[in-house]
């Protein structure tokens, strides 16, 4: 598979008034045509600011970037705002987390989505009109004729999800970014936008980078998974390794907290003890130490790299070794 | 607290909705919410299930009285047993809303504890110390602390405006939240924080949900008695144990027959 966005040492830091913050630091992934790569981790660990800084979407004053982001073999780090300008929404379309972010509120949401087919593709307007309706009816909201003519505020909230993804689909993008595409929606309707990213995927050969916090999807879904812990990657492997054999205690909590139907509904659920430390405080030595259940003293004392563990398989522990293997099943998480 | 006790009850609420042209003309109508009746109890949890577009939010809504029903009333009982009709969007004190679309319910241009001191000075809080120790309480509720008291909503992630959202709602004290998938946007670990944290507040505080949400292990988890909505309506309603065991309607059945897979082997959109 040819490698369709390589990302190298990504670096992105915010200047605030609390001085700088370096929210990714160092992470390195790539994405293969006809592939779909997830990116998980818990809140505030550096996903969608991953995601904004490929394309270059935060706020320029106060942003910094370094590394290197090779699409289709050009470093998209050294294009200029007029060349983002012409990736963004053509060869590169993003789904974002907000979908208020993504829609004009006074616009109907024919028009926009008129718009963005009529800027891809040579037809008039009629057809785009059309195409527009077809990309609507795809994502399964009901009565799309009439949902053309509404205002992003007369929508509901898993409605105004779907039209952004029609959005982000009219383009036929090469490299799909979805941030949290799904999270608003019910299964049912989840399965058939999955569905949709699929088709794009396997009509296109297109490549997607899929963030989600949902294990679920992941699982679904994703073909391999990068998991990042405050702004750094901890794991990557391919989806079957992950869930079969995670090496990193970081990801083995996320799977041990996952609630399921089956699980006892009186119990507390169970939770990684803890939470993620603000970019002020990045700790010294593992970043996961002060949550970890086999945490060590040396841990503590210095930076831990990426360990290859297999060819295709990383993982950011100096007991990665020991665990890979062991079932990750509830081992050491808080009840 | 006597517990059991109905603090919230919506009769035959409606709420139509009018598109109009920019001529004025109508052009459509929308019945988001169709004769829905439901009442929340202290110490319970409602959850609200169904489809996306079924009305759940509209219906939260008008529970807290930010929009007014077309037709019917909702009666809120106050503390001191008082019967009051939320027919204006006048804000209410004992209730509280957690909105499903934390971006845009937070002020962009106000620090974080400035947002959080407004939804008590909207009740009438005026002392500073009060203020400050109510707004730390709530924050650390959501594993916040005074170092993010200070930052702007940009400076947060999706989840963590989330829980900004849920802090502003729990600092004013009510006595009803009504919560809009408040943890849809968040990852299993927060999302099962903030789910212990709601039933912990609850049994301490008698506090009654309703909780709409779209994830059949949250309901099971967290809540007491179900309603599912499908156009408008509440076409099935039962107590939670009941509603799994015996679902009647259609739509309840697929709801919980769709469960998310756990492993990538049980695939059912492509193969690996
Ligand atoms: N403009 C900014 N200025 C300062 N800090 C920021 C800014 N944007 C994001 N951050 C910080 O960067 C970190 C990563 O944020 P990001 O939005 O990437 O998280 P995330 O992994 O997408 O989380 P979620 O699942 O909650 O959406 C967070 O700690 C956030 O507070
Ligand atoms: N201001 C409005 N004007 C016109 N129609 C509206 C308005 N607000 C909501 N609607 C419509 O009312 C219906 C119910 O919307 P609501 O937001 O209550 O759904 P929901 O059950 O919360 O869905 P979701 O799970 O997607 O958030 C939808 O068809 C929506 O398009
Ligand atoms: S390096 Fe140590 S603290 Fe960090 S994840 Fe591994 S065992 Fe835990
Ligand atoms: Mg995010
Ligand atoms: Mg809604």
């Amino acid at each position: 598979m040819t490698k369709l966005l390589d990302v190298i040492d990504l670096r992105t830091s915010f200047d605030t008034e609390h001085g700088t913050v370096t929210a990714v630091d160092g992470v390195s992934f790539s994405v293969a045509q006809g592939e779909v790569v997830g990116i998980v981790g818990e809140s505030g660990c550096g996903k969608s600011v991953t995601a904004e800084s490929i394309l270059q979407l935060l706020d320029p004053s106060s942003t910094r970037y370094s590394g290197q982001m090779n699409f289709d073999g050009e470093d998209l780090l050294t294009f200029g705002e007029e060349a983002m300008r012409r990736i963004r929404g053509n060869r590169i379309a993003m789904i974002f987390q907000d979908p208020m972010s993504a829609l004009n509120p006074v616009f109907t949401i024919g028009d926009q989505l008129t718009e963005a087919v009529l800027a891809h593709r040579k037809i008039g307007k009629r057809s785009a009109r059309s195409a527009a309706v077809d990309l609507l009816d795809k994502t399964g909201i009901p009565e799309p004729e009439r949902r053309m003519r509404q205002y992003p505020h007369q929508l509901s909230g898993g409605q105004r999800q779907r039209v952004m993804i029609a959005m982000a689909l009219s383009c036929d993008p090469e490299l799909l970014i979805a941030d949290e595409p799904t999270t608003a929606l019910d299964v049912t309707t989840q399965a058939q936008i999955l569905r949709l990213l699929i088709e794009l995927k396997d009509e296109f050969n297109a490549g997607i980078l899929f963030i989600t916090h949902d294990l679920g999807v992941v699982a679904e879904i994703c073909d391999r998974v990068v998991v990042m812990y405050l702004g750094e990657v901890v794991e990557s492997t391919d989806v079957h390794t992950l869930f079969d054999n995670p090496a990193h205690p970081y990801t083995r909590g996320l799977m041990a907290s996952t609630p399921d139907v089956g699980s006892d509904p009186s119990a507390d659920l169970p939770i990684i003890p803890g939470s993620v430390p603000t970019l002020h405080n990045v700790p010294s030595g593992c970043r996961f130490a002060d949550r970890c259940p086999f945490a060590l003293p040396e841990c503590r004392e210095r930076t831990v790299e990426l360990e290859v563990l297999s060819p295709d398989h990383t993982s950011r522990c100096i007991r990665s070794q020991e665990l890979i293997g062991n079932s990750p099943v509830k081992d050491g998480m808080a009840r | 607290m006597t517990l059991e006790q109905t603090v919230l009850e919506a009769r035959n609420l409606t709420k139509t909705f009018v598109t109009r042209s920019p001529m004025g003309r109508t052009v459509a109508e929308t019945k988001a919410v169709d004769q829905v009746s439901l009442s929340l109890t202290a110490g319970r949890t409602y959850a609200l299930v169904g489809e996306s577009g079924s009305g759940k939010s509209t219906t939260g809504r008008l529970l807290q009285g930010l929009i007014t029903p077309t037709a019917g009333e909702v009666i809120v009982s106050a503390a001191d047993g008082s019967k009051l009709t939320q027919n204006t969007k006048r804000s209410n004190r004992d209730v509280q809303m957690i909105f499903q679309d934390p971006y845009s319910s937070l002020n962009p241009r106000r620090r974080i504890r400035s947002i959080l001191e407004e939804s008590l000075r909207i009740i009438g809080e005026k002392d500073p110390t009060t203020l400050r120790s109510k707004v730390d309480e709530a924050l650390s509720a959501v594993g916040f602390s005074d170092e993010h008291a200070q930052r702007y909503p940009h400076e947060f992630s999706g989840g963590q405006r989330q829980r900004i959202g849920i802090a502003r709602a729990l600092v004013a004290s009510p006595r009803i939240i009504i919560c809009d998938e408040p943890v849809s946007a968040l990852d299993v670990s927060i999302q099962a924080q903030i789910l212990n944290l709601l039933r912990s507040l609850q049994a301490d505080l008698g506090l009654a949900y309703l909780f709409i949400t779209h994830d059949m292990s949250v309901v099971r988890y967290l809540a007491h008695r179900v309603g599912v909505m499908h156009q408008g309506k509440i076409v099935e309603e039962a107590d939670t144990a009941e509603l799994f065991a015996n679902p009647q309607h259609d739509y309840t059945k697929r709801l919980l027959a769709s469960v998310p897979i756990h492993h990538p082997s049980q695939r059912t959109t492509a193969k690996g």
